[in-house]
């Protein structure tokens, strides 16, 4: 398993994939740096940005006709506005993220038919679900680990005078979020290996959360609807746990969580178990 | 006795309602250049993907070095594929894509990609990108992954699809290399009867997913070779008066109606008068002699019959 990994390693280093996901991750840290809110590469998230808290005490009428600057001068000072957690508290971004390199790991294998050649002669397929699933975790978490770290380090640098939190608080938020972020990295594991195709899975995977937040939508303003599981949406977890949760909260979210990436692995793997490599 | 590599029981693929491969047994002996023949959609490829895993066998068994299907998964190193059309990753160069699979194997001397790629003439493109490839160069990189790691067994399907006659002979002498100075054991498919005829020295004809026949070299020599056939209703008798009266060992009872002569010192006249004036009663005599394309639809016309 770890030949593959690092066979892996050595090809997704020289495709452009990888570098363009670092790419976006700095000029989203750069954007919300600037700007001192969170950049958001597509709005998916039921919760709502810490924003709207700091600008109580204004109107959000006065608040709307801030340009840029005014508003990173008025965010920069407010005492309750904290720029790193909102910034982690929309990690439902790296969805996006996680689809590319969800891709790059499993489904190019698939859809360049390379994968016969590892089946045939190096490993069996439990070994090879399990480098690939090890594999596109480990990456995706590095991903958000960097990202983590850049606006930790870009505050310091370049927005001192704003709220930054400790080093071990932004930790904390990190190890925090890991069983959510690894719920997402599970659910898109397990369909690249039902589907296992490029085309099938950016198909499925790219409009899957924006269905799903428009059923919540749907449910919660128009028919009214009190969806008691709507703290427990991936997108909510990201944002409660990065707001000092309570411990049932956290116990709660990694039951539910682990349930996720049982069911997503245990679907995957059987799928691909039977699957004719083609 | 010979170790034998390979060895299928009854094996069966079926998709639904099709059966793509039924009851299939073969059995590749150590040092052997095991020809699979047969026609597009014989079932040479389920078998060749039945047996490295990358399909799941409906019944049946096989063997790989003594492990079965549920066990030889340690022993998958062992074997170098190409199944189907080479596959790679296209914006890898020859070498790149090589080496992926080197660190795949756990192979640490990186030496034998150059080895690998030197083998099949492709030392000179090796830092073209995959995509770049023609039909025939991307054949040749997919002989070279299957070379990889110097392996014990290499199953190659049609891998002479799109080579040019020079790439052809090559790859033809290639095999004979491998074979001869590496031992290594080689299963080779194809459709076109000749080429694996001048490589092989056992053969499996298979049709619609049926095993017809499996042959030696030498046994498909001597069943296309030149020869006299004699009818009669007395194999048995027959037999005795040519060895007795003709001095002839060299022949072959077929069944209880068929003899098959094949010393080239004696002439169906001869045959027939010496039988005639012996009492027996011949039914028909003839000359034969069958090309290897006509022995293979002899063979698909008995079973489709």
């Amino acid at each position: 398993m770890i030949n593959i990994c690092r066979a892996d390693i050595y090809r997704i280093l020289r495709s452009k994939g990888f570098y363009i996901i670092l790419g976006v991750v700095l000029l989203l840290i750069c954007f919300t740096l600037a700007a001192m809110e969170p950049g958001v590469v597509f709005s998916i998230g039921l919760q709502q940005s810490d924003v709207s808290e700091a600008i109580k005490e204004i109107s959000y009428d006065e608040y709307s006709h801030f340009t840029i600057k005014q508003s990173r001068d008025f965010l920069m000072h407010s005492p309750v506005y904290w720029l790193e957690r909102d910034y982690l508290s929309q990690n439902m971004n790296y969805y996006y993220m996680f689809i590319v390199i969800a891709v790059i790991t499993i489904t190019s294998d698939f859809s360049n038919g390379s994968v016969k050649n590892t089946l045939s002669s190096a490993i069996s397929r439990r070994k090879y679900y399990m480098a690939k699933a090890g594999l596109a975790a480990a990456l995706c978490l590095s991903v958000l680990l960097f990202s983590t770290l850049m606006v930790h380090l870009g505050m310091r640098l370049f927005n001192s005078s704003a709220n930054i939190l400790s080093f071990a608080e932004l930790m904390k938020i990190f190890v925090l979020q890991l069983p959510v972020a690894l719920t997402l990295v599970s659910i898109l594991v397990g369909l690249s290996f039902i589907f296992r195709k490029t085309a099938v899975i950016n198909g499925v995977t790219i409009p899957l959360v924006m269905v799903f937040q428009l059923f919540m939508m749907i449910a919660k303003n128009l028919i009214k609807w009190d969806i008691p599981f709507e703290d427990y949406e991936l997108s909510s977890m990201f944002y409660f746990m990065a707001h000092d949760p309570s411990s049932s909260y956290i116990v709660k979210c990694c039951l539910i969580c682990g349930a996720l990436i049982l069911a997503f692995n245990i679907a995957g793997y059987t799928s691909f178990k039977k699957a004719e490599i083609r | 006795m010979r170790e034998i590599v390979l060895q299928t029981k009854g094996l069966t693929k079926k998709f639904k309602n099709f059966t793509a491969l039924n009851s299939a047994d073969m059995t590749v002996y150590r040092k052997d250049i095991y020809g699979l023949i047969g026609r597009n959609g014989a079932g040479k490829t389920t078998l060749m993907k039945t047996v490295t895993g990358l399909t799941q066998k409906t019944e049946g068994d096989f063997e790989i070095f003594g492990k079965n299907s549920r066990e030889y998964e340690n022993e998958k190193k062992r074997i170098g594929c190409l199944i189907e059309n080479p596959a790679f990753f296209p914006n890898l160069t020859a070498y790149q894509n090589l080496r992926y699979y080197a660190y795949q194997k756990g192979i640490t001397d990186l030496r034998q990609i150059d080895d690998a790629l030197e083998l099949v003439k492709l030392t000179d493109v090796k830092e073209r990108k995959f995509r770049k490839f023609s039909l025939g160069m991307k054949q040749r990189l997919g002989i070279a992954f299957a070379m990889l790691d110097n392996p014990d067994l290499i199953i190659l399907d049609e891998p002479i699809n799109g080579l040019d006659p020079i790439g052809i002979s090559e790859l033809r002498e290639t095999f004979r290399k491998l074979n001869e100075e590496r031992g290594i054991t080689l299963i080779i498919s194809s459709h076109i009867l000749s080429e694996l005829y001048a490589v092989a020295n056992r053969f499996l004809f298979i049709e619609n997913g049926r095993v017809l026949k499996e042959v030696s070299k030498d046994e498909l020599d001597l069943e296309c070779s030149r020869c006299i056939v004699v009818r009669s209703d007395d194999t048995k008798r027959g037999a005795m008066m040519i060895e007795d009266k003709l001095g002839i060992n060299d022949y072959k009872v077929i069944d209880d109606r068929e003899i098959r002569i094949y010393s080239p010192n004696v002439s169906s006249v001869d045959v027939n008068r010496m039988l005639v004036s012996g009492g027996l009663n011949v039914s028909e005599i003839f000359e034969s002699g069958v090309s290897l394309e006509d022995y293979f639809k002899q063979l698909v016309g008995e079973v489709s019959k």
